[in-house]
């Protein structure tokens, strides 16, 4: 997939767990999971929003682009 | 959305109920005409019988005392129950909190079915052990209309789940 989601990085460097990320975002683990896997086919503005927050970073942060090959 | 489900509920009771009487009817009657007495017995020189309601003399079913006739009647009176069944099924589907699930596609796939081949089928045996009438030839094509919409109805169904999966991977 050409957009890469960086959840994970940026839970990192908050020292954050999945599990309270889902819980500030008010979505259940697997439906986080499905966005931090790529699986996501998009995210709403206001899930965005909320992560921002949560995770106090910029959209930038969570989300990059990479070419396929 | 609301008085759909009380809609819903409303047939899926009277509808379930009605198909477990048909079906324990049926069952009730076939037994009844294995045994013969004192369930069933026949009346005015043997061309009648008349099955009782149980553990009483009070005649419940008449009919013609032969093959076709007794054919005809369990397989109408059996068959009707799975058809209520079957309704009652499409009806609890539409009380369901989510609407588009691969159960209710199931629901609706096993009643266009049923609607489509069954009563084809008993025409076909009917036309061979007995003559049949004009009015099973419009229940036929009535059924065969009811399995129409419930077909159009199993396509909406799948592209509502399908529609329903895709939404579900938008968090």
């Amino acid at each position: 997939m050409s957009i890469v989601v960086n959840i994970d990085v940026m839970l990192a460097k908050r020292k954050m767990q999945s599990k309270e990320l889902a819980e500030r975002l008010a979505i259940t683990p697997a439906n986080l999971s499905i966005l931090k896997t790529g699986k996501a086919k998009g995210i709403r503005f206001d899930t965005l929003e909320a992560l921002c927050l949560a995770l106090d970073c910029q959209p930038g942060d969570l989300l990059a682009f990479e070419a396929d090959n | 959305m609301n008085i759909v489900r009380i809609v819903s509920s409303f047939g899926f009771y009277v509808f379930r109920i009605l198909a477990i009487a048909y079906l324990v009817t049926g069952l009730y009657a076939g037994f009844a005409l294995m045994m013969g007495s004192p369930l069933a017995a026949p009346v005015q020189s043997d061309s009648r019988f008349e099955i009782y309601y149980p553990f009483s003399q009070v005649p419940f079913l008449l009919g013609e005392n032969s093959t076709a006739f007794v054919v005809e009647m369990l397989l109408g009176i059996s068959l009707y129950g799975v058809f209520f069944w079957l309704l009652s099924n499409v009806f609890s589907t539409f009380r369901q909190p989510k609407l588009f699930t691969q159960q209710g596609i199931a629901h609706l796939t096993w009643f266009y079915r049923l609607n489509f081949l069954v009563p084809l089928a008993v025409l076909l045996l009917l036309s061979v052990v007995s003559s049949v009438e004009q009015i099973m030839v419009m229940l036929v094509v009535l059924h065969g209309l009811l399995g129409v919409f419930a077909l159009f109805m199993a396509a909406i169904f799948k592209q509502g789940v399908h529609l329903q999966n895709e939404q579900d991977l938008y968090i």
